[in-house]
């Protein structure tokens, strides 16, 4: 089972490139299973054809431990399995304590030993801003973490901080850094900036996407760019990059074993 | 990186004396009583009073009309009156009271769940003692200042502070991220002391962390990994001290019961070999279980009798888990799936019939040699004709603490002539819900009282009461029913005391008669915490 976490500063595409990810390996004929760790819960909302999606912290504070799997769990594009952690109201309560409950309560249900996923897809939340945040990284849940940047110094600076929080965590056994991912801004001195990053936190970059308008066309109709233009080079792209992921996370798997 | 986040300071011995000075009144004196009606009194007048006032009036309307619709129904005049619940109990829940007729209740659900008290009848054991039978074991408690109070005290109490140690959790170490860290830098800390003063490391060691860790949602794996890894030779085992979060439906003592025996290694099995689990007080030797199978050359054995920590091993190598204490359940179901253990339910029981059943379930397992039933009956007979010719017709209120089931114990002495007036239990046992039933058409008046309802806070006791109406004894039998009823005429039983079937029978009959010459120092007995516990 692969099970691959998604960070990166906010905004900078990180649902969108994960659902059409999903997609595109569901339509390979995996299992895919993503998680949104993000209190907006607006993670799979491609995949659901912008059909709200009840997240398990709410479903926890109507239902409590009554809640079921299939309460959690929703089907969506290609058969995508859909989980939206969810969060407290803005201003108020903990996310990252609405994460642990989240990702706590999928475990105990034995979520993962029922749908046997092939693929776990964790998107979460811009920044590690506190314990909550590295969760999905923990043994036990992403083995690999793929950062999406854009050559912009904010997007760095993200990225930067994410890699040393991976790297903080080393030596207990989380998850370790699988590679870059570029959505591109086309900003000056865009690729410099990447091999920069590239450099600084000893990883490279395995997949990039170019900017377009079809993405965003795409998201208007709620849909993925996986779905809603499937011959169009965008689409290639992403299948792309899902192969690459997948790639990146076996020769890091190989190089865990050797260690 | 983590040793170069080690701080020394972060562990801190607990203090020698750390006891609570003044408060704590005892119900018993009548100052105190006072005092509560004091309290009482000025709580009525508070803006909170006020509203449960208001609350109540609503309640007592609804309860009316919900009477007037049963009694339309019963006359046939409401087509379906709806919402009757259980026999048309269900009225009676509406008012909220801690004390009924056993034949206005229903077994599955006896009491409204709401504000609890717990009264200072403490002699049941808690998750900072039992871990104690363990030999050898010592036990670090991890939780901020106000939560190590309680801990503490336990441990200072029983004069345990040389196997108990603390580390305290402050605020810095939620927004430095040092939860972890803190934990393995400490518990290196402890055990490094423990090997300079003893010269050896302990055994095992049992690192109990408390609600903080689980909010802030601390990675267990990494730290017992970490601590098992730089402590080979220690057992270290895993303790939950959360009061806020029901992590899993169990109740804390049973987590706590499986955490006992969770440092068992698995063994080659002994087919002879029998441990009886769960209980803080050993299972009486005497007792049908452990002769029938002592006589048939099985060895039989219990964690409050291990002296050392090999002993405690053995219990891996045991080929069946007997429980009779409820709380033994999640400890035989987990050393069934770690060691392969197979496991053998015998509740107390209190009827002829059950305690037949039990044993010949012991038999056809064991085939270990039956006894002579009709012999045993008989002497449980003669103890019990004994006891009543002594105790006569002298009330006796008894509760769910002093015996796991308690409904049996009272139908058993009902039907021997004794006068039970009252039984404490805030719940019905599913394995005591056909002596209840059997109890509610017999003796439809017998009062059942909550044991940790608020309203028992202020409630005059029944001896109280008594005393001003000219004096009358009352006989208890176990500490809660000796708290409420106020007697000092009462039988010191805690969790059956190990005393089981025909002999457990045999031995109350005695203790009865002995309670009820010998007057006790109730207050100064019953507010022991963890009776028997020793370090």
């Amino acid at each position: 089972m692969y099970k691959l976490a998604f960070y990166g500063k906010g905004g900078i595409g990180k649902s969108t490139t994960v659902s059409n990810i999903a997609a595109a390996l569901a339509q390979k004929g995996m299992t895919v299973l993503q998680i949104g760790c993000d209190p907006k819960a607006d993670s799979t909302m491609l995949l659901l054809h912008g059909q709200e999606k009840k997240p398990v912290i709410e479903l926890l504070r109507e239902k409590n431990q009554q809640t079921t799997l299939e309460d959690m769990v929703t089907e969506g594009y290609a058969g995508v399995l859909c989980v939206e952690a969810g969060g407290p109201k803005p201003g108020l309560g903990c996310a990252g304590r609405g994460i642990i409950a989240a990702l706590e309560y999928l475990k105990r249900r034995k979520a993962y030993e029922t749908y046997k996923p092939d693929v776990v897809l964790f998107d979460v939340l811009g920044d590690v801003v506190c314990g909550g945040f590295s969760m999905p990284i923990r043994e036990g849940y992403a083995d690999q973490v793929f950062i999406l940047t854009s050559g912009e110094a904010m997007a760095i600076h993200a990225a930067k901080n994410i890699a040393l929080a991976v790297d903080t965590f080393q030596e207990r056994g989380y998850a370790t850094l699988g590679g870059v991912i570029v959505n591109k801004r086309d900003v000056r001195h865009e690729g410099e900036n990447i091999r920069q990053l590239c450099e600084d936190i000893h990883s490279e970059v395995v997949g990039t996407l170019e900017r377009s308008e079809l993405v965003q066309d795409a998201d208007e109709m709620h849909k993925t760019v996986i779905e809603a233009f499937p011959d169009s080079p965008e689409a290639e792209s992403y299948r792309k990059l899902a192969d690459a992921v997948l790639q990146a996370a076996d020769r890091e798997n190989a190089r865990r074993g050797e260690l | 990186m983590l040793k170069n986040l080690h701080e020394n300071k972060i562990m801190r011995q607990a203090p020698e004396h750390y006891r609570m000075e003044g408060g704590g009144e005892q119900m018993f004196s009548s100052e105190s009583a006072q005092i509560a009606r004091k309290y009482a009194e000025r709580w009525k007048t508070s803006d909170a009073g006020r509203a449960w006032k208001s609350q109540q009036a609503a309640c007592t309307s609804r309860l009316k009309k919900e009477k007037e619709e049963t009694a339309d129904c019963a006359a046939g005049n409401v087509g379906n009156s709806g919402n009757t619940g259980a026999g048309g109990k269900s009225a009676a829940y509406l008012e909220d009271k801690a004390e009924w007729r056993i034949s206005d209740l229903d077994s599955e659900h006896l009491f409204p769940v709401g504000i609890e008290y717990t009264p200072p009848a403490r002699g049941t054991w808690t998750i900072a003692h039992t871990p104690m039978l363990v030999p050898g074991l010592h036990e670090v408690y991890v939780c901020p200042d106000g939560c190590l109070r309680g801990v503490v005290m336990s441990a200072e109490e029983f004069r345990g502070l040389d196997r108990f140690h603390v580390i305290e959790v402050r605020e810095p170490d939620l927004y430095n991220g040092t939860l972890e860290t803190k934990i393995i830098d400490g518990v290196t800390s402890v055990i490094q002391q423990i090997r300079r003063e003893k010269g050896a490391f302990p055994s095992a060691v049992m690192v109990t962390t408390s609600c903080i860790h689980d909010l802030m949602g601390l990675d267990r794996n990494m730290v017992y990994r970490e601590l098992s890894e730089r402590f080979p030779s220690i057992d270290i085992v895993q303790g939950w001290m959360n009061c806020t979060m029901r992590m899993s439906t169990l109740h804390y003592e049973q987590v706590q019961w499986r955490q006992n025996y969770a440092a068992l290694h698995p063994r080659e099995k002994d087919p002879k070999s029998v441990n009886i689990i769960g209980s803080s007080f050993p299972l009486d030797r005497d007792s049908e279980i452990v002769q029938m199978l002592e006589k048939s050359g099985f060895t039989v054995r219990d964690l409050p009798l291990c002296r050392t920590y090999e002993e405690y091993q053995n219990m891996a190598s045991s080929s069946l888990n007997i429980w009779n204490w409820v709380m033994g359940m999640e400890a035989c179901r987990d050393l069934k799936e770690r060691l392969g253990q197979k496991q053998l339910h015998m509740p107390y029981p209190w009827t002829y019939g059950e305690i037949r059943r039990q044993l010949t379930g012991l038999h056809e397992l064991t085939g270990a040699e039956l006894p002579d039933f009709d012999a045993l009956e008989q002497k449980a007979e003669e103890k019990l004709s004994q006891a009543h010719e002594v105790i006569g017709d002298t009330e006796i209120q008894l509760d769910g603490v002093a015996a796991m089931l308690p409904f049996q114990l009272a139908e058993l002495l009902l039907r021997h002539g004794f006068h039970v007036g009252k039984i404490y239990a805030d719940a019905v046992m599913p394995e005591d819900r056909d002596a209840f039933s059997r109890l509610a058409e017999s003796h439809p008046d017998l009062s059942v009282s909550a044991m940790i309802n608020f309203r028992l806070r202020t409630r005059k006791c029944d001896g109280e009461a008594d005393a001003e109406a000219g004096g009358r004894r009352i006989l208890a039998v176990g500490q809660r029913s000796a708290y409420f009823s106020g007697t000092s005429y009462f039988v010191d039983l805690i969790q059956n005391n190990g005393w089981y079937g025909y002999t457990g029978i045999c031995r109350l009959a005695d203790a009865m008669i002995d309670a009820y010459r010998k007057p006790k120092d109730a207050p100064e007995m019953i507010q022991i915490k963890a009776r028997g516990c020793t370090a």
